[in-house]
C-alpha cells in the first residue's frame, strides 16, 4: 500500500525532499490564486504532509497484500437498481448559470 | 525511406447497465438534458460512490471474452482535471492496478494477433455543447446525464502495422462485446469510442520516441481514413528530415484531415491516486470462473460451427455469424425450418437487401426468424414456389399477416393439378411460335424463356420444373 499511495506518475507526489513541493505547479494544477504570503505558509505545509504519509515507507510491507482485510467484495457494492434522480430544476438550482435544462459556463473550446 | 506505421488503439465501450457506476440514476441515452443526475454523479459536498456490482460483471466479461487475465484485486483512482463536463474535478478510473490485464484478439484475414494492455473501468463524463445557441460565441452549455455512466476502457498494444488491420481489429472487438452482451457499441450512439495512437518507425526498428493520438473518430471507416491521413502526413515531415512532437489531434471527417488541438490545460500530469472513498476491489476465483461459465460461444467458433454443422460455405458462415442477432436468427430459422442451406440463402440475398434498403438491424427486422423457417418449409413441401415465396416475404416484410394466410387470402397455392399447367402450357406455345420452333429445331436455351413465360401466365403459381417437363413434352 505504502509504495502505491503515491507512485502514481504525479509530479507533485513522487518521493522528494520536504523542501521540493513546486507551490506554483501544485497551484496552477488545482486552479488556485494563491498569493505570495499563502505559497510561503503552505508549501511547507505540504511538504510536512506529505513526509508525515512518507513514514509508510520506513514500514516493511512488501509481502503485506494490500489493504486485503478491507478490499471490497464484489458482494458489497449496490444492485443495479435505478432511483429517482433530481428534478433538472433542483440540479441546476446548484450551479451559477444555466438555461433550458442545461448547464450554462463559460466557452470551454477556443474559436 | 520506407517508414513502418506502429499503431495503437484506446477503445471506450459504455456497459450495458441500467443505472451508473457510482450511483443510482438511470444510464440511459437520449433522454431530456440533466434528467439522470443526482449529488453523488454532480459531485456536490459530501456524496459518497457505491459501486455497481453489475458493471463489474460486465467488465469481467468484456475481459474474459478478449483473453484478459482478471485481476483477483484492482484498485479505483481519482484522475483529476477540471472541465466541465466532470463537476468533481476528477474522473473515478483505474491506473496502477486496472480490472484486468494481458488480453489478446486475433483479427482480419490473415489473422492478425494485437496484444491487449489491460481493460479498466471508469466513469463517463457529461455532454458539453458549443454550437447552436444564441451566446455559443461565449458560452458552452452541458448535460449532465451521461456523467457517471459505466465504460470500460480497452487499451491495445501498438501491434498494429496498417489502418487495415485497425479495422479488422475494432470489428472484432465490436463483434466479439456485443457476442457477450456487455455493451450496445453503436458509435453513433457513442456507446463504442476509438482514439488512436499513430507513429512512424524504421521497418522492424525500436518504437518511435513520440506518438500522435487522434481523436474525434466516430466510424471504423473514420478510423481508416485517419489513420491513412495522419501516416501520409507524418511520412511526409519525417521524409523532409523533419521531427514530430507528441500531440493531439482532432479528425476531421468533413474535410478528411487532422488538426492538432490546442489545449488550455497544463500538460497532462493527472495527479492520479487511489480514490479514498472507495475501498480496493476483489474480485473471487469463484466469481470470475461463474462469469467465464456464462460467455457464449464466441465469433470464431461458431462461423467454424456453421460451416461444419449446416455445410454452409465458409463465407457465408463467417457472414451469417458476424453478429449474434444474426446467427441466432439463422439458427432458429435453420432448426426450425429444417433446411439450413435454404434459410443461409434466404438471410443472405432477401433480408440483407431489406435490412439494407431499410437500415435497419436483425432485431428491427419485420419477419421473424419462425415465420421465415414456415415460409422456406411450405416451398419444401410444395405448398407454393420459390416465385410465389417471394411475394409472400414481400408482403411479410411489411408487417402483413402470417405465411399461411398470406397464401390462402393471395391465391398463391401451387398448381397441383397438371391440366391446368398443361393449359398454360399450351398456350404459351402458341402466343409464342418463334421460341418454340428454336427449341424444336435443337435451341434448347430458350426452353428458359418458355418456363417463365408459364410461370407468368400461371401467376408464379405452377411448379417450375414441372412447367419444363410439361413443356417439353409438349414440343418434342
Amino acid at each position: 500500500m505504502n509504495a502505491l499511495l503515491f507512485a502514481t506518475g504525479s509530479n507533485i507526489l513522487r518521493p522528494l525532499r520536504s523542501d521540493a513541493v513546486d507551490i506554483d505547479y501544485v497551484a496552477r494544477l488545482a486552479h488556485l490564486a494563491l498569493s505570495a504570503d499563502e505559497k510561503a505558509r503552505l508549501g511547507p505545509q505540504m511538504a510536512h504532509i506529505l513526509d508525515w504519509v512518507r513514514q509508510m515507507d520506513e514500514v516493511t510491507a512488501a509481502d503485506v497484500p494490500a489493504a486485503s482485510s478491507a478490499a471490497m467484495h464484489l458482494q458489497f457494492g449496490r444492485p443495479d437498481e435505478p432511483a429517482p434522480s433530481l428534478a433538472t430544476e433542483d440540479a441546476l438550482g446548484n450551479a451559477p448559470d444555466g438555461k433550458a435544462g442545461l448547464f450554462r459556463v463559460p466557452l470551454i473550446i477556443e474559436r | 525511406m520506407e517508414l513502418e506505421p506502429v499503431i495503437g488503439l484506446e477503445i471506450h465501450v459504455q456497459l450495458k447497465t441500467r443505472t451508473k457506476l457510482f450511483c443510482r440514476c438511470e444510464a440511459a441515452f437520449g433522454d431530456p438534458p440533466n434528467t439522470h443526475t443526482c449529488p453523488v454523479c454532480l459531485g456536490l459536498p459530501g456524496a459518497l460512490p457505491v459501486l455497481n456490482t453489475k458493471a463489474v460483471e460486465l467488465g469481467v466479461r468484456a475481459a474474459l471474452a478478449i483473453n484478459c487475465t482478471v485481476n483477483r484485486a484492482s484498485q479505483f483512482a481519482r484522475k483529476n482535471y477540471f472541465y466541465p463536463d466532470l463537476p468533481k474535478g476528477y474522473q473515478i478510473s483505474q491506473y496502477d492496478r486496472p480490472l484486468a490485464s494481458n488480453g489478446h484478439l486475433d483479427a482480419g484475414e490473415p489473422a492478425v494477433r494485437v496484444r491487449l494492455t489491460r481493460l479498466h473501468l471508469e466513469e463517463d463524463a457529461g455532454k458539453s455543447m458549443h454550437e447552436g445557441f444564441p451566446d455559443s460565441d461565449v458560452r458552452s452549455y452541458l448535460d449532465l446525464n451521461r456523467c457517471g455512466v459505466p465504460l470500460a476502457e480497452i487499451v491495445s498494444e501498438p501491434d498494429i502495422r496498417t489502418p487495415g488491420q485497425a479495422h479488422d481489429f475494432l470489428t472484432h472487438l465490436k463483434t466479439t462485446l456485443q457476442y457477450v452482451d456487455v455493451s450496445d457499441c453503436n458509435m453513433e450512439e457513442g456507446s463504442l469510442r476509438c482514439d488512436a495512437n499513430v507513429s512512424l518507425r524504421l521497418p522492424g526498428g525500436p518504437l518511435p520516441g513520440y506518438k500522435v493520438e487522434v481523436k474525434n473518430l466516430n466510424s471504423f471507416r473514420n478510423v481508416q481514413r485517419a489513420l491513412e491521413y495522419e501516416i501520409e502526413r507524418q511520412g511526409k515531415i519525417l521524409r523532409d528530415g523533419g521531427e514530430i512532437t507528441r500531440e493531439t489531434r482532432l479528425y476531421d471527417a468533413d474535410r478528411g484531415l487532422t488538426s492538432s488541438m490546442r489545449s488550455k490545460e497544463e500538460a497532462h500530469d493527472y495527479r492520479y491516486f487511489p480514490e479514498p472513498d472507495l475501498l480496493p476491489l476483489e474480485v473471487t476465483e469463484e466469481q470470475i470462473e461463474s462469469i467465464r461459465a456464462t460467455i457464449p460461444e464466441l465469433f470464431a467458433e461458431k462461423s467454424k460451427r456453421f460451416a461444419d454443422r449446416y455445410q454452409l460455405p465458409g463465407y457465408d458462415a463467417a457472414i451469417l455469424a458476424s453478429s449474434k442477432a444474426l446467427a441466432d436468427y439463422f439458427e432458429e430459422c435453420a432448426v426450425q425450418s429444417g433446411n439450413p442451406k435454404a434459410s443461409s440463402n434466404w438471410i443472405m440475398t432477401e433480408m440483407m437487401r431489406e435490412l439494407k434498403n431499410r437500415t435497419i438491424d436483425v432485431p428491427a427486422f419485420p419477419i421473424s426468424p419462425a415465420s421465415l423457417a414456415l415460409l422456406i418449409r411450405r416451398i419444401d413441401d410444395g405448398t407454393i414456389t420459390g416465385k410465389a415465396a417471394k411475394e409472400v416475404f414481400a408482403i411479410l416484410c411489411e408487417g402483413g399477416g402470417d405465411v399461411d394466410g398470406i397464401i390462402k387470402e393471395k391465391g398463391l397455392l401451387q398448381i397441383q393439378d397438371d391440366s391446368a399447367i398443361e393449359a398454360a402450357v399450351a398456350q404459351v406455345i402458341q402466343a409464342n411460335p418463334k421460341p418454340a420452333e428454336q427449341y424444336r429445331n435443337g435451341k434448347t436455351a430458350t426452353l428458359g424463356f418458355l418456363v417463365g413465360q408459364v410461370m407468368k401466365a400461371t401467376g408464379g403459381r405452377a411448379n417450375p420444373q414441372k412447367a419444363g417437363e410439361l413443356l417439353k413434352r409438349a414440343l418434342s
